[in-house]
């Protein structure tokens, strides 16, 4: 007995596929304002499975398949389910999607007009988009930043926000419950809560933004600006990107438009706030 | 031993961007990306369809530019030119 | 704060595409003439020039999902390890029994960098290396080894 899901997140039909129920209803419920895949077809597949087959009963223990794995990769407890659903689900578009340059990068529209937010794993780049997405600003995504690579331009990616550690009590104190999933605790990051993103960044997740700020946010860097040049910012942008090798020259094309056009600044901050504040004054600069 | 003479990547092997002090380079051929400072897109462009040793580029390099003042051009240019042919943009003739 | 003439040393970029080679315009220094050759930086001799991009996504993909190397693979489970790596049969004189439990990506990296691989004395641990930088392709943690083994 296998249990599944089906859902549209920007570009991309997910289907979730899983030896266990309760996760699948987790991403029911959570995904439940967000359409069907086009035309029903999935484009990218992702399974959980027990690693064993009597490890579906006995210390379940979640393996993350699909159209892409990563073999040998140390599987999960159930108790992290949906997380291991939503690690599944990056891993297929991180791996398989060619049809955009994709970025690690969180992203937040206004006006048309997009700031790309790339950093590494506890910089703070996906609890600040969730700040900036409960503000004047639409969420695009909080993972990837998927640039168009004729047009350059964004295409909305709005799964769940993955809030990690201190924000996730940050985030609990603006919104309301039904819009976070369970909390899971002990995972390799540590503490891990999905936030759904507000209705507007679902309902207008076909519309795409013009990127016109590059932002390094650095959580926990001495406090300030710094102007990043382009070729700084083209060295972090490929080493952010799953898919630059394999796209070729096309993401080459694309990311050296995009660092010459765009400009780039590195953000030192110590507090969610402190960031907030830091982007909306950067951006008041930019013209926003 | 008769000095090296070299030869640049065909240009149209080449997709070239410049971004500010460095340049992004894209390999057609082998589908790497390089980032190169100067002088190295200046040594390719005079060895583009014009081979030539290391002092052949030092003189074509003064033609088109004023140097900085160095007691050994032509030594640093063959350093460079052997780090062009690390990367396979330059082959010797 | 952020417009181009601010940019550390860097001139302003909006139309020089595809003119790497060409000698750049004089960048807004203020007295300078356009008709003015452009200077040409060689740079100190030793000091390279040139840096090859080498996105470090799979190691990144490695490390997060914390991959692991059986020694030997479950399908050869019960057999020794020799000092060089391969495997015979169990009890050989001079051989190693298999590792209790599979070595993390992270255990094994810093291993091949010198520390000694945990809860293994040294020569049974050179011997799981060398049994480790065997792996083939299709085998149980040749990925992870694979992937500890790109250049970050």
């Amino acid at each position: 007995m296998t249990h599944s899901a089906s859902f549209r997140v920007g570009p991309v039909g997910f289907r979730i596929v899983s030896d266990w129920r309760e996760p699948v209803r987790q991403l029911q419920q959570l995904y439940g304002a967000y359409p069907a895949p086009i035309a029903g077809v999935a484009t990218a597949t992702a399974r959980i499975e027990a690693a064993r087959p009597w490890r579906r009963w006995l210390r379940p223990a979640v393996h993350i398949r699909g159209d892409y794995i990563i073999p040998d990769a140390l599987p999960l407890p159930l108790s992290q389910g949906l997380l291991s659903a939503e690690m599944a689900m990056n891993l297929q578009v991180a791996l398989g999607w060619r049809q955009h340059m994709l970025l690690h990068a969180s992203a937040v529209e206004q006006g048309g007009r997009a700031i790309i937010m790339v950093g590494a794993s506890g910089s703070g780049k996906s609890t600040l988009a969730a700040m900036l997405g409960e503000g004047d600003w639409r969420l695009l995504g909080d993972e990837f930043a998927m640039l168009g690579l004729d047009d350059g331009l964004l295409a909305p990616f709005p799964r769940l926000v993955s809030l990690k550690n201190e924000s996730i009590a940050e985030m609990a104190a603006r919104v309301s419950v039904d819009r976070l999933g369970p909390l899971i605790i002990g995972t390799p990051k540590g503490s891990i809560r999905h936030l759904v993103p507000r209705a507007d960044a679902i309902a207008r997740m076909d519309e795409p933004a013009r990127p016109v700020l590059l932002l390094f946010p650095g959580f926990g860097e001495q406090a300030g600006l710094r102007a990043v040049a382009p070729s700084e910012a083209f060295m972090r942008l490929t080493d952010s990107s799953t898919n630059y090798v394999a796209l070729g020259e096309p993401a080459f094309v694309a990311l050296t438009r995009l660092v010459r056009d765009v400009p780039a600044v590195a953000i030192g901050y110590a507090s969610g706030a402190q960031g907030v504040a830091a982007v909306e004054a950067l951006w008041a600069e930019v013209g926003g | 031993m008769p000095p090296t003479t070299w030869v640049a990547a065909a240009p149209d092997r080449l997709a070239s961007q410049q971004l500010d002090v460095l340049s992004a380079v894209f390999d057609r051929a082998s589908g790497q990306t390089h980032l190169l400072a100067e002088p190295l897109p200046q040594i390719l462009a005079v060895l583009n369809n014009a081979p030539g040793t290391s002092l052949d580029v030092a003189n074509r390099l003064s033609i088109s530019f004023d140097i900085e003042e160095s007691d050994s051009l032509a030594q640093r240019i063959s350093e460079c030119l052997d780090e062009l042919a690390a990367l396979g943009l330059v082959v010797k003739a | 704060m952020i417009d181009d003439s601010q940019r550390d040393g860097v001139p302003p970029g909006g139309e020089q595409g595809e003119t790497a080679a060409t000698p750049r315009r004089d960048a807004g220094a203020a007295g300078h003439s356009a008709a003015r050759r452009t200077v040409l930086m060689v740079g100190a001799a030793g000091v390279a020039a040139a840096v090859t991009i080498r996105p470090a996504f799979a190691q990144t993909a490695a490390s997060v999902f914390n991959c692991e190397i059986p020694v030997p693979d479950p399908a050869n489970s019960g057999r020794y390890i020799a000092l060089n790596g391969t495997l015979v049969p169990a009890g050989t004189r001079g051989a190693f029994p298999g590792a209790a439990r599979a070595f993390k990506g992270e255990e094994v990296r810093q291993a091949l960098q010198g520390r000694s691989l945990p809860g293994t004395s040294y020569e049974q641990g050179q011997a799981y290396l060398n049994y480790i930088r065997r792996l083939r392709a299709g085998q149980s943690g040749f990925t992870c080894y694979a992937s500890i083994q790109m250049p970050r």
